[in-house]
């Protein structure tokens, strides 16, 4: 069977669209800028803000307040990718990246420190009542695919890969299959992480996953994968066609995406975001990403010139 | 039964035992695990009580020491040396690793930073690397991480990577440990533990109308799937796993839908994937996590599906008995339902004192069931709407 891309989309600190990406791109924008604030102790270049607004995308402006980042980021990427032409028994699956680090609970445990060691007695006294009732619904990686799930409201198959670049390119694995093995038609396939703030950007610098002087960032990506037989019946215009995935296990090193200098690393969504681009501009292609897990995916694709 | 997975061995480490055995042991001598919190100084937490495991340590030590229990247990009698590396795969279900106290109170020190290692071992991916390690597994190596569904869903991609001949043999799983200060807080802030702190014991009343939340355990299970291929030169086949389900809920982040639709959706398709029908179905071992919503929505999705044989097909949730192991509970429970209809004996279902007449099923009580041998179902459903069914079969 044939896999094929009828929908892109994409937001990072070059653009809120995929489209817009792409002119980013040509005009050689760079979304990255050293930080003003506390974040400038960090041996990090530059800091790749997506400038985005989530609300026209929600169906209820207040769900505003339960999103994480990522999530921002993913609703409006994942919306772009579907386009208009839905079907609730449309599959979800996306690359997520760990548990944000203290960003959410970190008041919390800054309170609960004594003479350098944290107290369980001073989390209940001190801790609890800074930790934020809604911080679990926050920090748990699947509840950025819940938030897309509810958006656009997809009932189908759904699914997390957890990890760095690898893990967003294991989400296409999964919808790939998904469609050839006839259990779904439709599929939205993508990554979204935000390693901006300073929590999580520390972490970053700690894991080593970028260099010294090398830049963060946040973004998203989705791709809509359907059979061909369904684009053509539909008359949907063809992007691209996928090749059959493949995972392993190895020690491959990261994956670096040609355009990290514009927009920083983005981590889980790297990789996708990339594909998103060069697919944009109608370029076949071919990812092999490793991380530090040891998990490998290879993509390879052939785009269609629009 | 459509093209199952062959389950050779499976093995965990829950707050009832060290191995699995001894889990089901203890879940027939219907004995509780959860009971005051004791790896630290909970008396003036909002919940003081919790299902541990008796293994010593904290942080991804702890994790680790699971996992090779676990695994010790399961590979007992496997033999893989004659299968390549490269058609080992290994699933995991899992979240990030909960960190000891000092890992934390170092990590908010900027004088005394975290190296990378240590980073690395607090990552959702820890344990299918470390797993990966321990199997020498080239495959694919996959982590889940969808709350509450996560060991669940490990388990059903295990299938279907087998099915499409990605690899032979598969270690399946998931671990958790949920009994930390920082999830006792962050989950009692959200209102979703029973806070029955004077009777430990009666918190965990899945399906019960005096039901308040579930309780915190912690734990990690594991099994080995084998191609039909490399059956009978791997192992003993102890019972199939042979269908798959999930769906999104795609209604509300703590709430599921009043109807049912998205665990129906998930059952569905499970025994569609397993070319079973309701009225071959048994037992099933529910999500039943004894929260108001979960379980009015879990009861309504089973009728759905079961629909005429709602009356026939007993349902029992062993969460009452050793608490909620999250990511871990999808694959514990399926290897219970698995060894509940391969004995013919559903384990007991405790503090259903007062059976909620939203939740109308026929219910396991709170003895040791006769059942017919057969096909057992086990559910995971996790917080924002993830929703997993497995179909499991005893073996012939």
């Amino acid at each position: 069977m044939s896999v094929v891309v009828t929908g892109v989309g994409a937001c990072s600190a070059i653009g809120p669209s995929a489209s817009q990406m792409r002119l980013a791109l040509e005009r050689g924008d760079n979304g990255c800028h050293p930080a003003m604030d506390e974040r400038q102790v960090l041996p990090i270049q530059g800091f790749g803000h997506s400038d985005v607004d989530v609300r026209p995308f929600l169906k209820r402006r207040k769900d505003r307040k339960l999103l994480p980042r990522a999530a921002h980021l993913a609703i409006i990427a994942a919306s772009e990718a579907y386009g208009s032409e839905r079907q609730r028994q449309t599959g979800l699956f996306m690359g997520v990246g760990p548990e944000p680090s203290e960003v959410e609970t970190e008041s919390a445990l800054v309170a609960s420190m004594d003479s350098g060691k944290l107290c369980t007695q001073r989390l209940y006294r001190d801790g609890v009542a800074k930790y934020p009732p809604l911080a679990a619904l926050k920090t748990l990686p699947n509840l950025v695919l819940a938030h897309v799930a509810i958006q656009l409201d997809l009932q189908g198959e759904c699914g997390t890969r957890a990890g760095e670049t690898a893990a967003g390119l294991a989400s296409i694995h999964a919808g790939y299959y998904s469609i050839v093995e006839g259990r779904n038609d439709v599929v939205l396939c993508g990554a979204a992480e935000s390693l901006v703030d300073a929590a999580t950007a520390r972490d970053v610098v700690r894991a080593g996953l970028i260099a010294p002087n090398e830049s963060v960032g946040e973004a998203a990506a989705f791709l809509r994968l359907e059979s061909r037989a369904s684009a053509c019946a539909r008359g949907a215009l063809i992007l691209a066609e996928i090749q059959p995935p493949a995972l392993r296990h190895g020690k491959d090193k990261r994956w670096i995406s040609p355009i990290e200098n514009a927009v920083g690393y983005c981590g889980v969504a790297s990789a996708v975001l990339w594909m998103v681009t060069e697919i944009m501009y109608g370029r076949d292609g071919q990812i092999t990403a490793g991380e530090s897990s040891g998990a490998v995916c290879s993509l390879s694709w052939a785009a269609t010139t629009v | 039964m459509n093209g199952g997975a062959a389950i050779v061995g499976f093995g965990a480490v829950t707050p009832l035992g060290a191995t699995f055995a001894e889990t089901w042991e203890q879940l027939l001598n219907r004995q509780s695990a959860v009971q005051q919190i004791h790896r630290f100084d909970a008396r003036r937490y909002p919940v003081t009580f919790g299902a541990e495991v008796a293994v010593p340590g904290e942080g991804p030590d702890l994790y680790t020491e699971m996992l090779e229990m676990a695994l010790a247990e399961a590979t007992q009698g496997v033999r893989i040396d004659h299968v390549p590396a490269e058609r080992r795969g290994v699933f995991m279900g899992g979240e990030a690793i909960r960190p000891s106290l000092s890992h934390l109170a170092q990590s908010l020190l900027d004088e005394n930073p975290v190296s990378t290692e240590v980073w690395a071992r607090h990552l959702p991916s820890f344990p299918a690397q470390t797993l990966a390690r321990l199997v020498g597994a080239r495959g694919p190596v996959a982590t889940y991480s969808t709350a509450c569904t996560s060991s669940g869903q490990a388990l059903g991609e295990a299938l279907l990577a087998i099915r499409r001949g990605e690899v032979d043999v598969a270690f399946a799983g998931g671990v958790d440990v949920l009994v930390h200060p920082l999830m006792v807080t962050g989950f009692s802030r959200l209102g979703a533990l029973s806070t029955r702190n004077d009777a430990p014991q009666e918190a965990s009343r899945p399906f019960d109308r005096d039901r308040d939340g579930f309780v915190l355990g912690e734990g990690c299970g594991l099994v080995v799937l084998v191609s039909q291929r490399v059956l009978s030169s791997v192992g003993a086949c102890k019972g199939w796993l042979a269908g798959y389900g999930c769906s999104a809920n795609a209604w509300r982040i703590t709430d599921s839908p009043p109807d049912g639709r998205g665990a129906a959706q998930a059952m569905n398709d499970a025994m569609a994937d397993a070319d079973v029908t309701p009225e071959q179905v048994v037992y099933i071992n529910a999500h039943g996590t004894g929260t108001a919503q979960n379980d009015v929505s879990e009861a309504r999705g089973i009728a759905r599906v079961l629909g005429p044989f709602v009356d026939k097909t007993y349902v029992g949730s062993t969460k009452s008995m050793m608490g909620h192991l999250v990511a871990a509970c999808g694959v514990v429970e399926a290897m219970v339902a698995l060894n509940a209809v391969t004995v013919g004996l559903a384990p007991p279902h405790f503090n259903l004192d007062n059976p909620d007449p939203d939740c109308a099923l026929r219910h396991v009580q709170d003895t040791p069931t006769p059942l017919s041998v057969g096909v057992a179902m086990s559910n995971t459903f996790g917080f924002g709407g993830s929703n997993a069914s497995l179909v499991l079969v005893a073996a012939s």
